[in-house]
């Protein structure tokens, strides 16, 4: 029995000794061993069964370690290794904001200004609007790569079969939107009896909860956009409370929830629940993007989405009668180089080469024969067989590359692996850009409104809470237009001030 | 009186019984019987698509291989610890007795924080291994007193009668103390085991291979659905949210074991609430 236990307490010494050892990232043989620090979906495994990472391995000539936390805790875990200083040597940074900032002030990143004409892909692929965004606002220097993504398309997604049971056509005005919204409320679409649907329920979240802010595609018809960097009607810039469309928007919002044509449990949701109230049938549309129909094939039948579900373009301004959209440019995050890195240059040689047309397309589809069957690059076809696709899931997404499009044009339609599939995107998208102008607005920071956000969340929760609160009924026009314009307007007129100067003299370029 | 108490606890059992009947209920549903009625609790057919699902999940075989060897190994050493540190600082002639224990007090009441354990951590060469899972917390202060309280109890004679016998001080420990203290042990085994089982935050911050990952990290990523704010708002084109059903069939899988064991442990359980409370 002693010996026993002294085999045991042996073993488990020896055991803890063992997990103590830690792997330790240095270079082998000749090629230089970058780490990257960037955040993936759970389903992917960067281990030494990735084929994707060793055919990226191969064609860099680099070896890399790649660590991905999970990405619920991404953002604490930054917070961490940036505290910690000990950087990889590339890290994936998804919003260039006040961190971002205060760690590019510190000097945590390199500097990469004078760097970009010596890496030819990278700044033949990425756009002086994309390289805007990643200046770091305190400084003004370029601290990052950014990641070029895929343009959103935003408009609504919407049950079709409803709209052929209630013998109504898309709606394209706000007056149309609302004779849709009555007849969801009251002519039970769905057959099943009883007066249980409604036309939207927002999910869009803020400081406080569910925003009603998101919800674009009737935002158009007041003038109102998700971004507001770009001028009123008057031409002016401003801050979104001043837009003559804000008040008459949360008032349209507050009658639609007062005459129950409002989803009225809308502010408990969570983020994206919209989407799963669109599939069970208890709401008649949602806000989204071109890439959220496309997101519907994994949750219900092919069939099922194809037929049931469509993509529209927004409202149009009421006043011009116009369907516009204003889009920034479009990045997905960043890629920061530590100052202190050792293969710094190796870094952006990768990063280059993942900018070039051969880069891009390995990281973005794959090796063809492991990853894909085919691909047709004019038509963006994607033939992938059922183990392919397994594969592809386990080892690689579309969080993975270091650009997602080339020359602004994705590799492929994701999640539109079938012909039917990719010919539904294609009409939908068609008659969208078809009826709607697009038209580019910078995206700037301003120092000042960093700051001010850092230094007084409560102000914008309390703005955020009084715009619910008015639209529930809770509380009057007068109230919040007393708070918007008696306390939260007067405390962010210098960061309002700096943020539109910046824009004027970004217009003026 | 009685149907009172009996309305009572049968109602307070129906409440605690039913987040688990809740999620077996969803967990055999299929996905659009999910959707047609989120509310429906009872499926008309059995679908086990969800298992199979994430049967196929690697991380998942991975998260029960690794939280097994921190369970396993980690709470042997901690009981280890435990004990060689509880038996001396039982003894009320130990020197410097009171300093020690007012040392590990202070611990109990004040820490460095997250940013100072890491940095522990990391120059101990424990980040990205399992040893940062077991080492930092391998004695646990507030369990030292309480066994230290608890081996204070037994007698002083029985000790006094086997070192008359000629034992040591490890004879003593191996031969008395530790039979005697059989179900304080078992009780601070189970406690750990469960600390143990349950790690999550640790491997967040101090492991950077996914296959490392415990299994509560796992469940975490499938049923947490990624944060919101900025990054949702962003176009991904994978939903990193998993469908309900493969989320409740994942809570499934990771309790199951433990549902299983804790029958058979409930009582140590119980008695490791009064621990250190007996005087004698």
């Amino acid at each position: 029995m002693k010996r026993l236990w002294i085999g045991v307490i042996g073993v488990m010494t020896s055991a803890v000794l063992l997990s103590g050892c830690g792997n330790n990232g240095n270079t082998t043989g000749e090629r230089p061993t970058i780490r990257i620090f960037t955040r993936v979906n759970a389903e992917v495994q960067f281990d030494k069964n990735n084929d994707a990472v060793k055919a990226l391995e191969d064609a860099a000539n680099v070896n890399l370690e790649i660590e991905a936390p999970p990405p619920s805790s991404y953002n604490d875990k930054l917070q961490i290794t940036m505290a910690s200083g000990d950087l990889p040597d590339i890290t994936y940074i998804f919003q260039t904001d006040n961190n971002y900032d205060t760690w590019a002030k510190n000097g945590l990143f390199l500097t990469l200004d004078d760097k970009i004409d010596q890496y030819p892909n990278i700044k033949n692929n990425i756009t002086d609007e994309l390289w805007e965004i990643v200046k770091a606002p305190s400084t003004g220097q370029i601290n990052a790569v950014p990641k070029p993504n895929i343009i959103s398309h935003y408009g609504y997604v919407v049950n079709q079969k409803w709209l052929d049971t209630l013998n109504m056509t898309a709606p394209t005005t706000l007056d149309e939107f609302y004779e849709y919204a009555k007849a969801v409320a009251t002519q039970d679409p769905d057959g099943n009896g009883a007066n249980d649907t409604y036309a939207i329920s927002p999910s869009t979240q803020n400081t406080v909860g569910t925003s009603v802010w998101g919800e674009y595609f009737l935002m158009s018809a007041f003038n109102m956009q998700q971004y507001a960097n770009r001028p009123d009607a008057d031409g002016q810039y401003k801050p979104k409370e001043k837009f003559e469309g804000y008040y008459p928007y949360l008032t349209f919002m507050r009658k639609l929830y007062e005459e129950k044509l409002m989803d009225p449990e809308f502010f408990i949701n969570k983020a994206n629940e919209s989407t799963d109230k669109l599939l069970q049938n208890r709401i008649g549309m949602m806000s989204g993007h071109d890439g959220n129909v496309k997101g519907l094939f994994g949750k219900a039948p092919t069939e099922q989405v194809i037929s049931d579900y469509s993509f529209y373009a927004p409202l149009k301004d009421q006043n011009t009668g116009e369907v516009i959209q204003y889009l920034p440019p479009a990045i997905w995050g960043c890629w920061a180089i530590a100052a202190d890195s050792k293969v710094a240059d190796a870094a952006l040689s990768l990063i280059d080469y993942c900018n070039s047309k051969e880069g891009w397309l390995l990281t973005n589809i794959g090796v063809q024969g492991v990853h894909y069957e085919s691909y047709t690059p004019e038509t963006k076809e994607l033939i992938r067989t059922e183990e392919q696709s397994e594969k592809c899931r386990k080892e690689m997404s579309s969080y993975t590359p270091f650009a997602v499009t080339y020359q602004g044009e994705p590799a492929y339609i994701s999640l539109c692996d079938t012909p039917e599939k990719l010919e539904k995107y294609n009409q939908e998208l068609e008659r969208y850009l078809s009826v709607t102008t697009e038209k580019n607005v910078p995206t700037i920071t301003s120092p000042k409104y960093i700051t001010l956000q850092a230094n007084n969340p409560d102000l914008f929760k309390k703005r955020d809470q009084m715009e619910i609160q008015y639209v529930t009924g809770e509380i009057t026009l007068e109230e919040l237009k007393s708070f918007i314009e008696g306390e939260f307007l007067p405390a962010t007129a210098e960061a309002d001030q700096e943020t539109a100067e910046m824009l004027e003299a970004a217009s003026q370029k | 009186m009685m149907v009172l108490v009996y309305t009572f606890v049968i109602l307070f059992a129906f409440a605690c019984i039913f987040p688990f009947l809740y999620v077996i209920s969803y967990s055999v549903m299929p996905y659009s019987e999910y959707l047609e009625n989120p509310v429906k609790m009872i499926p008309s057919k059995l679908d086990f698509g969800a298992y199979k699902e994430i049967l196929k999940f690697p991380l998942l075989y991975s998260g029960y291989r690794n939280t097994l060897f921190i369970t396993i190994v980690g709470t042997l050493l901690n009981l280890t610890l435990l004990i060689i540190s509880a038996y001396p600082l039982s003894k009320a002639d130990l020197k410097g007795r009171k300093i020690i224990l007012w040392m590990i007090l202070f611990t109990m009441l004040f820490s460095g924080g997250m940013i100072p354990r890491y940095y522990l951590v990391r120059e101990l060469g424990l980040i990205n291994s399992l040893g940062s899972l077991i080492l930092p917390g391998a004695i646990s202060a507030y369990n030292l007193i309480l066994m230290k309280n608890f081996v204070g109890n037994i007698p002083d004679s029985l000790e006094e009668a086997a070192l008359i016998d000629g034992a040591n001080e490890l004879q003593i420990l191996w031969r008395i103390i530790v039979p005697l203290s059989k179900a304080a042990i078992a009780s601070f085994a189970i406690m750990c085991a469960v600390n143990h089982w349950n790690s999550f935050f640790d491997a967040v911050i101090f492991l950077t291979q996914r296959d490392q990952w415990p299994l509560m990290l796992v469940l975490r990523e499938m049923v947490f659905e990624g944060g919101a704010g900025a990054i949702q708002n962003v176009v991904a084109e994978e939903d990193m949210a998993q469908t309900f059903t493969i989320q409740m069939a994942m809570i499934v899988v990771i309790i199951v074991p433990i549902i299983c064991v804790y029958p058979f442990l409930q009582k140590y359980f119980v008695t490791g609430l009064t621990i250190g409370g007996v005087k004698e």
